[in-house]
């Protein structure tokens, strides 16, 4: 049966006539970057992923997030707001607009559009729209005026700067639908317009002549970002030379490409970490000493400093190192397979007794070894793990179905809405009768309370916040409701002729395109 | 005689490898490494032992392979009997059910069935054997058919022998001699279509030792760490080069013998 041979040739030559597709990165204008994920929805108000590569240049908030350099504090700066003060009783909240700024429609940037925007994404209530939970109304006493109404007092610039559901839009969009923003549309303010856009493959942005805040010298004309899914054919675009930036590529690639001509890798510190949570709602995980014993079976040296070439550190509980309320006198765990498997006897776990279940997304190489060596270092304490890699979608249909059936371990990446330990705390940890991320279904009433409290104390004294928020850490490391394995840098692999990247760890995966030039 | 070192090789793996347990999938300290004399294939991105992968991943393939095959000649071969003893409309549903399966590209057919089994020994043996078989069912067919009106088997039936009893005792002899030979051509071709799927992510969950999943996590490493792609490939090549081999020398010898 011959066409067996000839179809598996077929699919490779097809496969590897991707990596030659038509970009002309050779011209002196045009930009190319090329993501690991495809972009699935750029509505601002919803999106809630990858998306903001593109919507953060073609839209703008009104304030950005600048972290601090050398432990500094972060800071705020002016983006369609140009000031902005809080009331005395911390509940309104008074934004002063950029004059002169028209929507790529021509629409005139006013306090209407920012009324527009927060209730457009406050009635859409998909996504990252619960970060404007607080806001009652914004009021609109003159065009370049813009005042929120809040319940409870907020930090209402840190929720400004957001990532996600931040984003101001043109009111000219009326009521249009999530489906109208994907067919291709978008009229934003920023330096860039939507100029063609295919879900899932690729989006052209070009660049708006008429943006307020000008173009450098020798700025990009055209930016195409394109998403292919092979790390492979990812490292050979970059090579060779049909890409200028490339993200996720192999760790163990990353000398070479470095030592290549004509390519550089740009390493930064980002609010990201990758970790499996524990299925704390069924025995034996249930037991909390169950889950140190099981936190205490990765090798987390030899995986940090050898397996990923130390291009990540070991995690220290759930909030990663560097973001304001990380707790950095919470237990880490270190890898020791006798203290394992002696807290294993203690609680209860005969020997071999034990078989857990982990999920995993496939094709994402790290989860993969991390996986495997996990698997093998669990086999020396008599816990057998079985490894059941699948697409995104379905691992994470299957853990919000049913807990009782679900994994036993489930392992992701985690990255912030806006940059608050919260997010972390929160979205992964917080009891909650719908299940969305808290895929550990943990349920602990007193965290609850420490991490709401402390995110309460978020607008008036950010001190106590931020002590808050590590001590609710201390408790979560303690509880070991997930196996907190690593923080993450941003590596992406760069042409040496784009001068003026920078990564924002608050908004990851964004290029900012108006501040690159060649 | 590259089957019988193949075979002895997997059959004996434990016993011609120190890294045995690195071959299931344990990780070892050295990541990485180019073929050596301790090493004499590398190492890998989790620094086991190249040529104890390998070899069990030899044991993954060929088991693959042979069960499939015996799947689809344990839905096929009846069927076809079936259809050309019987003829009819018997014949027309079962070899229509046939021509619909054979309508599919079999490495798409399986594609299909892997990404709804989901990862797995017995998945990956089903999503493959389930599309093998319309082919068995067409050899013994033919067979069956020119055999039908012979006297013999007019004879079984004047003497009152049941249908399944003719089928089975007077038939079915004569079906397995074409059948071995396409079964052992076919051997070399169910390698190469697992080693298929498994590039793609469809076939068994790591860490199992698995030619085609080795040579997908080996691309990234490949032309630095050439080693990584070049044996596993090779295993693949040799493997079913010699399955084919073998199914062409077995079609001579029933050739010069002449059917019965």
């Amino acid at each position: 049966m011959s066409i067996n041979l000839r179809q598996l040739a077929l699919a490779i030559t097809a496969v590897c006539s991707l990596a030659v597709g038509p970009v002309a990165a050779a011209d002196k204008n045009i930009f190319s970057a090329t993501y690991g994920q495809g972009f699935i929805d750029i509505d601002p108000s919803s999106a809630n992923s990858n998306e903001i590569a593109l919507i953060a240049n073609v839209y703008e908030p009104l304030v950005w997030y600048t972290p601090g350099e050398d432990g500094a504090d972060a800071t705020f700066s002016p983006a369609l707001a140009t000031s902005w003060e809080v009331s005395e009783d911390q509940l309104t909240w008074t934004f002063k607009l950029r004059d002169g700024v028209v929507f790529h429609d021509g629409t005139a940037f006013t306090s209407e559009a920012v009324k527009y925007s927060i209730q457009r994404t406050q009635t859409l209530d998909s996504g990252s729209a619960w970060i404007w939970w607080m806001v009652t109304d914004v009021e609109t006493p003159d065009p370049l005026t813009a005042v929120f109404k809040l319940s409870d007092p907020a930090p209402l610039d840190l929720i400004a700067s957001s990532a996600y559901a931040a984003w101001m839009m043109s009111p000219s969009i009326g009521d249009k639908d999530s489906a109208w923003f994907n067919e291709g549309n978008a009229i934003g303010t920023g330096p860039f317009k939507l100029r063609d856009y295919q879900p899932g493959v690729q989006a052209v942005l070009e660049r708006n002549p008429d943006y307020w805040g000008g173009a450098p010298e020798g700025g990009i004309d055209i930016a195409v970002l394109e998403s292919i899914e092979d790390s492979v054919l990812r490292e050979q675009k970059l090579l060779g030379g049909q890409t200028d930036w490339a993200q996720n590529l192999e760790t163990d690639n990353l000398a070479a490409i470095d030592a290549a001509d004509g390519v550089r890798v740009n390493r930064a510190a980002a609010f990201q970490n990758f970790f499996g949570q524990f299925n704390t709602a069924r025995p034996p995980l249930d037991n909390a000493d169950v889950r140190r014993a099981l936190s205490m079976a990765f090798p987390y040296d030899d995986f940090v400093n050898n397996i990923m070439g130390g291009t990540v550190t070991q995690a220290r509980g759930i909030v990663p190192l560097g973001m304001p309320g990380h707790a950095a006198d919470a237990v880490q765990y270190s890898y020791d397979t006798a203290a394992a498997k002696a807290a294993l006897d203690a609680a209860g776990v005969a020997e071999g007794s034990l078989e857990l279940t982990v999920t995993y997304t496939s094709g994402v190489p790290e989860a993969q070894k991390a996986a495997e060596v996990y698997k093998a270092s669990l086999a020396e304490i008599g816990v057998t793990l079985n490894l059941e890699p699948m697409t995104w979608e379905a691992q994470w249909e299957r853990a919000k179905a049913d807990p009782a059936a679900a994994q036993d371990i489930f392992m992701m990446s985690w990255w912030p809405t806006y940059v608050v330990a919260y997010d972390f705390l929160s979205s992964l940890f917080h009891s909650s009768d719908e299940i969305a991320y808290n895929l550990a279904y943990y349920n602990n009433p007193d965290f609850d309370t420490m991490i709401n409290d402390a995110n309460g104390l978020l607008a008036n004294d950010q001190a106590a916040a931020y002590a808050g928020f590590a001590s609710a850490g201390k408790v979560l490391a303690d509880d070991a409701p997930a196996l907190f394995m690593y923080d993450t840098q941003n590596i992406v692999g760069i042409n040496d002729s784009i001068k003026g990247y920078s990564f924002n760890p608050a908004y990851s995966g964004v290029v900012f395109l108006n501040k690159l030039s060649r | 005689m590259i089957i019988l070192c193949t075979l002895a090789a997997i059959v004996f793996a434990p016993w011609l490898t120190s890294y045995a347990e690195q071959g299931l999938g344990a990780p070892g300290p050295d990541r990485l490494l180019a073929p050596s004399a301790e090493h004499v294939m590398g190492t890998d991105q989790l620094g086991r032992d190249m040529w104890a992968r390998v070899l069990f991943g030899g044991r993954v393939s060929v088991s693959v392979a042979l069960l499939v095959v015996l799947l689809a000649i344990g839905i096929g071969v009846p069927l076809g009997i079936v259809a050309g003893y019987f003829g009819g409309w018997v014949d027309q549903i079962i070899m229509r059910a046939t021509d619909v399966f054979l309508a599919f590209p079999p490495l798409l057919l399986a594609i299909f069935m892997a990404a709804l089994l989901g990862n797995g020994f017995g998945n990956l043996v089903l999503a493959i054997g389930l599309g093998w078989w319309p082919w068995y069912t067409r050899i013994a067919r033919a067979q069956v058919v020119s055999l039908r009106q012979r006297p013999f088997v007019e004879a079984a039936q004047f003497m009152g022998v049941g249908h399944t009893r003719i089928m089975a005792r007077h038939l079915a002899p004569f079906v397995v001699s074409p059948v071995m030979v396409q079964g052992t051509l076919d051997l070399g071709a169910t390698i190469l279509t697992a080693a298929a799927l498994s590039f793609l992510g469809l076939g068994l969950a790591p860490p199992t030792p698995d030619w085609g999943q080795i040579i997908a996590e080996g691309r990234a490493h490949f032309p630095a760490r050439w080693w990584y792609v070049t044996f596993p490939g090779l295993a693949i090549f040799l493997v079913a080069l010699a399955f084919n081999l073998l199914g062409d020398s077995l079609r001579d010898a029933q050739k010069t013998e002449g059917h019965s």
